[in-house]
């Protein structure tokens, strides 16, 4: 054990085992016993386990930020005496020894290096010292990018352990206290956590959340202890950082898949709030059950393309799960899409909802389900137009073509190809797009340098049309526009044919009535104006 | 992709291109008007399921 004093170390090193784990999360208020019931704890287990963890530094007197700003705007003020500071659980992917790891401070020589450990980092868990509730800012890396798994949510979290500087990629992630913060809370303290440096704005902790929810609430009762907020709450703690909120109720499964799509790969958090579903509970308990969580990831299956009910096709459709900060679970917990309906009682009828897999039963995946309801998306203001417009767009542009191909019957061999034109739309950057642009071998260079040295929106929906997987085409829309402007900023064609084929055809005046009254006519207008020049 | 294959596939681009024209020109462009109605409607139903209960952004998020 590591001094501070020998009665009262201020580190300890241990093999990571489950029970080493568990013994850990446990403090004066919460049993060992409580602490192997816990789903969260569950859950991290099994995490920890994946990305390999072989050593744990418990780092006895750490002092969190949140916790420390939750404690102010609560604990402190209690008659019960609670303790400030937490504990801090450190994970490496290396086996070393407490004297190992002492001698390395001290000296900063020996078998183990600084080198060694920053490799082998895996993150950390603050532990609260609260009862029951003490899992608290927790930064683990995320699995390997394998098998399809994609974080576009991640950031750089620095720790400093006596000296030697520790870095991990990742979303925090912390449970719920009941006090200061639910669920919502929660959702809403992880989602600013992947704003708040790419869009410049301050970290709140979950009890300043909580009360920035609740000051413009004049229709609620108390805001501390905390019951949680409504969508409305929440939507006035996201203006409260400088962002603005925009609520989205997906259609279906796949509305669900592309709208998280479109703003997650963008960078942009998505919060999901559903109903639990648990069978158990019998069926109309679930109303009850109202549940926020913050997309992270998702998984992408398969390399053929989907199509929807319109026989649309759109990449997001590969989607086969979601990762989600789920408070009750863990950090990048699987949500399934499976295509099963949840049988529920609605008003004394039943009726087929759509809903996703949950991990909630860890004996029987996908039982508990998640009836899902609004997406509720923290935007920097500028981010004006929302997923559907460009979708839309996107999806009248695509069927007024083929529909051009295949009744014309021009060319069969085209017709073919393009009935497989997948469509992949997300939010970008001017930047982003230029730098993959710049790398593309696809167009000549002439055109290259035009659209690199154009003046283009700092923030773009693109909507890429990929061909067997090949890039075709780029439409990219303004996204800082608004709705009944022309929004549309650049088409770049990457396909020999579609270059000599869509300038001829939309760009001929006579064409311009094509797609009148659908929103893509903004297209059709963009090419006849850039014939004119 | 080849320059010779670039080459041929911007000619057949052309090709097509004004063979839809010509189509376009002899009541084609009508055909295509009228099934983007249908594409119209279709988006209209699913835009019709994207729309939120107001009430609903009233209720708690507890869970």
């Amino acid at each position: 054990m590591g001094a501070a004093t020998a009665s009262d170390p201020a580190f300890e090193v241990s093999v990571y085992s489950e029970s080493v784990l568990e013994t850990q999360l446990c403090n004066r208020d919460v049993s060992a016993e409580l602490i192997a019931k816990k789903r969260q704890v569950a859950f991290l287990k099994e995490y920890l386990k994946h990305i390999d963890a072989r050593t744990v530094i418990v780092e006895h007197r750490y002092i969190d930020r949140d916790f420390m700003e939750d404690f102010a705007a609560y604990y402190v003020r209690c008659f019960a005496n609670y303790e400030r500071k937490c504990k801090r659980l450190h994970f490496f992917s290396t086996t070393f020894t407490d004297a190992q790891f002492s001698k390395l401070i001290a000296t900063g020589l020996g078998e183990l290096s600084v080198a060694e450990l920053q490799e082998h980092y895996l993150g950390f868990i603050a532990v609260k010292p609260l009862p029951d509730t003490v899992i608290g800012r927790t930064c683990l890396g995320t699995y390997p990018l394998e098998r399809g798994r994609h974080y576009d949510i991640l950031r750089h979290y620095d720790a400093n352990l006596f000296g030697i500087p520790l870095r991990v990629k990742t979303l925090a992630f912390q449970e719920q206290d009941r006090v200061v913060a639910a669920c919502a809370s929660s959702a809403l303290w992880t989602a600013f956590h992947g704003t708040s440096q790419k869009f410049s704005h301050r970290l709140l902790s979950p009890a300043e959340i909580t009360t920035a929810a609740g000051a413009k609430a004049s229709d609620v009762d108390r805001n501390l202890p905390s019951k949680g907020l409504t969508w409305n709450m929440m939507a006035d703690a996201i203006r409260h950082v400088g962002l603005e909120p925009l609520y989205l109720q997906p259609a279906d499964d796949d509305d669900l898949k592309a709208t998280i799509y479109g703003y997650v790969h963008g960078g942009v958090p998505a919060m999901l709030g559903f109903f639990l579903h648990d069978p158990a509970d019998g069926p109309e308990a679930w109303e009850r059950q109202a549940h926020a969580v913050t997309v992270g990831g998702y998984r992408i299956n398969g390399d053929k393309p989907v199509k929807d009910k319109l026989q649309f096709s759109l990449y997001a459709y590969r989607i086969d799960r979601l990762f989600v900060h789920d408070d009750q679970v863990g950090p990048f917990a699987r949500m399934h899409f499976d295509g099963k309906a949840c049988r529920v009682s609605e008003s004394g009828k039943e009726v087929d909802r759509r809903s996703l897999g949950t991990i909630y039963d860890q004996n029987n995946l996908g039982l508990v389900r998640a009836i899902y309801t609004v997406v509720l998306l923290p935007l920097y203001h500028k981010i004006r137009i929302p997923y559907s417009l460009v979708h839309d767009t996107v999806f009248n542009f695509t069927f007024g073509f083929l529909k051009m191909l295949q009744l014309s019957q021009t060319d069969q061999t085209e017709v073919g190809r393009f009935s497989d034109l997948e469509w992949d739309i997300y939010l970008t950057t001017a930047n982003d797009f230029k730098e993959e642009l710049a790398k593309s071998t696809a167009i000549e260079s002439d055109r290259k340098f035009r659209y690199l040295t154009r003046s283009l929106p700092r923030f773009l929906w693109r909507a890429k049309a990929l061909v067997n997987n090949v890039l075709a085409l780029d439409l990219l829309f303004d996204a800082t526009d608004i709705e009944q402007g022309n929004l549309f900023s650049l088409v770049v064609e990457y396909d020999p044919y579609l270059a000599a084929f869509m300038p001829v055809v939309l760009g001929e005046k006579k064409n311009e009535a094509l797609f009148d009254e659908t929103p893509a006519r903004r297209i059709v207008d963009w090419y006849i104006e850039a014939a004119k020049q | 992709m080849e320059e010779s294959k670039k080459l041929a596939a911007a000619q057949a681009g052309k090709r097509s291109a004004n063979k839809i024209l010509q189509w376009l020109d002899s009541g084609g462009r009508n055909q295509v008007q009228q099934a983007l109605q249908e594409a119209i409607k279709q988006m209209e139903e699913r835009n019709k399921a994207r729309e939120i209960d107001p009430d609903f952004l009233d209720r708690r998020v507890t869970y």
